[in-house]
């Protein structure tokens, strides 16, 4: 309503307040978790929408601030750069089938989904759904269940919060030192992941 | 989706609908598994034959209650003897039964969950598999949730008795005697919805067209390893097949035309899915201003061997109903067979149909779950490539099918046809309409329609 994809303005004008003294509070989401929407209504009803902070979009914050990563049980995978993919236990989704996890931000991996699960620990990597732009690169040939990279091999989107060259060399590091690791056969048993 | 990677419809097609997008999920996955000369694991029939199977279940309750039994309350039936007892326990939000039903309804998802991630608008099916590794705990925790799904709602406030012993039942007098039989069947849920349909007279109106339409689902694990389309009928667990009033048909999709000579897009010959051309919008009237004998609708008419028929859980429990079913792998279930020739098609028994399915549901997902082999494989990397795929499965609501068209590596045509334009499309071009007929002249109020959605 107040905004079209990342720019202010939308339908009802980027100044636009209700009669309450309130903008457009954003809960995005395909779906939005029943959460985010019920506890904004609580907050709200219970006299907090002062607590209620907005990002740049109107995201409320305690909701999208950190990122899907947070809570991720393929964490340690993601730090060591250990491959995750279909039908395959352990591994991080981020290197082959595109996650977006690191750049998205939602708490899909604190408060789970029907109060069981998360896309990315059912092995599903993160599409991105809370973050503008979605269904993202326009769902153009190669972009879907697929990381793009530069050069074939270096991911074209990097966590956010690091500089493509900076996370280049780390991740690069990681790879290949605990690569080596396992050729060497250094047991490391947080990837033998259990049936 | 034209022009989009092949895969867009995995991403797009499950957020067509809010109730069945497993559905929309299992027909997406199958019809990109035909084009791309996929290989299914074992493994990987089961867990798409779980979900959808878990999504149809836990719609029964909660249709049931949060849209269909609260019109039962309806102050139009206050002269009847079961009424109070109706009011009491299906009225909307304050009924003893409604917030017991719909909260019920959220458990056979979580099951979803587990193995998609979420519920709804996972993407877990891929061609070639599902994405999903389940562990142990996995498994153990679904028939736990499912076990309490049972225990919560279907065995003690819907049957009132055993799974077993409902499933027992063959035939309409043995429902009869069923609901007879003690007070704990006869006070149960299902058992006050069937004598309170027949004392207010649901089983007297909703005739629809008499002809009925089911692709089937749950394709058997050892029977579709080789995904093609020929290959599907045989696979089916839940039959495929078209029933004419009297007799049942092989089903075949390039038996199926789309009409848009009452749809609001620019006029074509009525064509099969793969065939039919991007469609052109033109200008939509309001309900008042709309011209019955010209366009009048979004939704195109679909029809089959150019007969109108009705989709949906009727037609689905009918397939299972034919004799012919006689495969170890396919369902054999006679009681709507005589159901349909005692009472025929209504309101009540397109009810009756859709809750039946509740009990065999449940049994199915306990045996799929059994079967699901943690040392062996979920997916198998397929190899991408251009041609033509159609998938297709049984949504909640009936006969749900996609057809794509892949060229030069992207989509060229992509078709999704929904249960409810079998139902509610408007007249095909010589003018026959669908199971809803459109009214005679713009009505002046808003329409009331029972629903089968
Ligand atoms: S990239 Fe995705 S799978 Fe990997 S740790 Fe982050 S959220 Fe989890």
């Amino acid at each position: 309503m107040q905004f079209l994809r990342k720019d202010k303005g939308g339908f009802l004008g980027s100044n636009y307040v209700s009669k309450g003294g309130l903008p457009v509070i954003n809960i995005p989401g395909c779906p939005a978790h029943p959460d985010w929407i019920t506890q904004i209504l609580v907050a709200i009803s219970t006299g907090r929408i002062g607590d209620v902070l907005l990002d740049d979009y109107h995201r409320p914050k305690t909701f999208f601030t950190d990122f899907v990563q947070t809570g991720c049980t393929n964490v340690i995978s993601f730090a060591q750069k250990v491959d995750g993919g279909f039908g395959k236990r352990g591994g991080c989704l981020f290197y082959e089938v595109g996650c977006r996890g690191p750049m998205t931000r939602a708490s899909c991996n604190r408060i789970l989904w029907n109060r069981h699960s998360s896309k990315t620990r059912a092995n599903h990597p993160c599409l991105g759904c809370t973050e503008p732009g979605f269904p993202h690169h326009d769902l153009a040939k190669g972009s879907i269940f697929k990381t793009m990279h530069y050069l074939g091999f270096l991911p074209k989107e990097t966590p956010e919060g690091t500089s493509k060259l900076g996370y280049y060399l780390r991740a690069g590091f990681e790879k290949v030192v605990s690569g080596s690791e396992r050729l060497v056969g250094v047991d490391q048993p947080q990837f033998s992941s259990s049936k | 989706m034209q022009g989009k990677d092949p895969q867009a419809g995995l991403i797009v097609t499950p957020r067509i609908c809010g109730i069945c997008g497993g559905s929309h999920l299992y027909c997406a996955s199958s019809a990109l598994d035909t084009a791309w000369k996929t290989t299914l694991p074992p493994n990987a029939l089961l867990l798409r034959a779980i979900g959808q199977a878990t999504e149809t279940i836990q719609s029964i309750p909660r249709w049931f209650y949060a849209i269909f039994a609260t019109d039962m309350a309806n102050k139009k039936f206050a002269n009847k003897p079961l009424y109070d007892e109706v009011v009491k326990r299906f009225a909307a939000y304050v009924g003893t039964s409604f917030q017991q039903g719909v909260s019920a309804s959220g458990r056979p998802v979580e099951v979803y969950a587990l193995f998609g991630g979420q519920w709804p608008h996972s993407s877990y099916m891929v061609p070639g598999g599902v994405m999903c590794a389940p562990t142990l705990k996995d498994i153990t925790r679904a028939h736990a949730i499912m076990n309490q799904f049972r225990k919560d709602w279907l065995e003690s406030l819907w049957l009132g008795c055993s799974i077993e012993r409902y499933m027992q039942i063959k035939t309409w007098d043995d429902l009869m005697a069923w609901v007879e039989e003690n007070d704990s069947q006869r006070n149960s849920d299902l058992g006050l919805f069937i004598r309170a349909s027949l004392e207010f007279g649901l089983h007297k109106f909703g005739q629809g067209v008499g002809k009925f339409i089911a692709y089937g689902t749950y394709l058997h694990k050892d029977h579709y390893q080789k995904p093609t389309v020929e290959g599907r009928n045989a696979a089916l667990i839940s039959r495929s097949g078209f029933y004419d009033g009297k007799k049942y048909h092989v089903f075949d999709h390039l038996s199926i035309k789309e009409h848009v000579g009452h749809a609001w897009y620019a006029d074509v010959p009525a064509a099969h899915p793969w065939d039919e051309p991007m469609p052109t919008p033109l200008q939509s009237h309001t309900l008042a201003d709309s011209n019955f004998n010209e366009k009048y609708s979004w939704s195109k008419a679909p029809r089959y061997m150019d007969m109108a028929a009705e989709a949906g859980p009727l037609a689905r429990v009918l397939m299972n109903a034919n004799p012919d079913n006689l495969l170890p792998h396919q369902v054999f279930d006679p009681l709507f067979g005589d159901v349909i020739e005692k009472l025929g098609a209504n309101v009540f028994t397109r009810t009756l149909a859709r809750v039946h399915e509740a009990a065999r549901l449940y049994t199915q997902i306990d045996e799929w779950l059994r079967q699901v082999d943690l040392n062996s494989e979920f997916y198998i990397k397929p190899e991408e490539r251009d041609g033509k795929g159609f998938g297709a499965t049984e949504a909640a609501r009936g006969a749900l099918a996609h057809w794509i068209e892949i060229e030069n590596g992207v989509i060229k045509n992509y078709q999704v046809m929904a249960p409810t334009t079998w139902n509610v499309g408007p007249n095909d071009d010589r003018g026959n309409p669908a199971r809803l007929k459109p009214p005679s002249k713009a009505p002046k109020s808003k329409i009331h329609m029972i629903p089968s959605k």
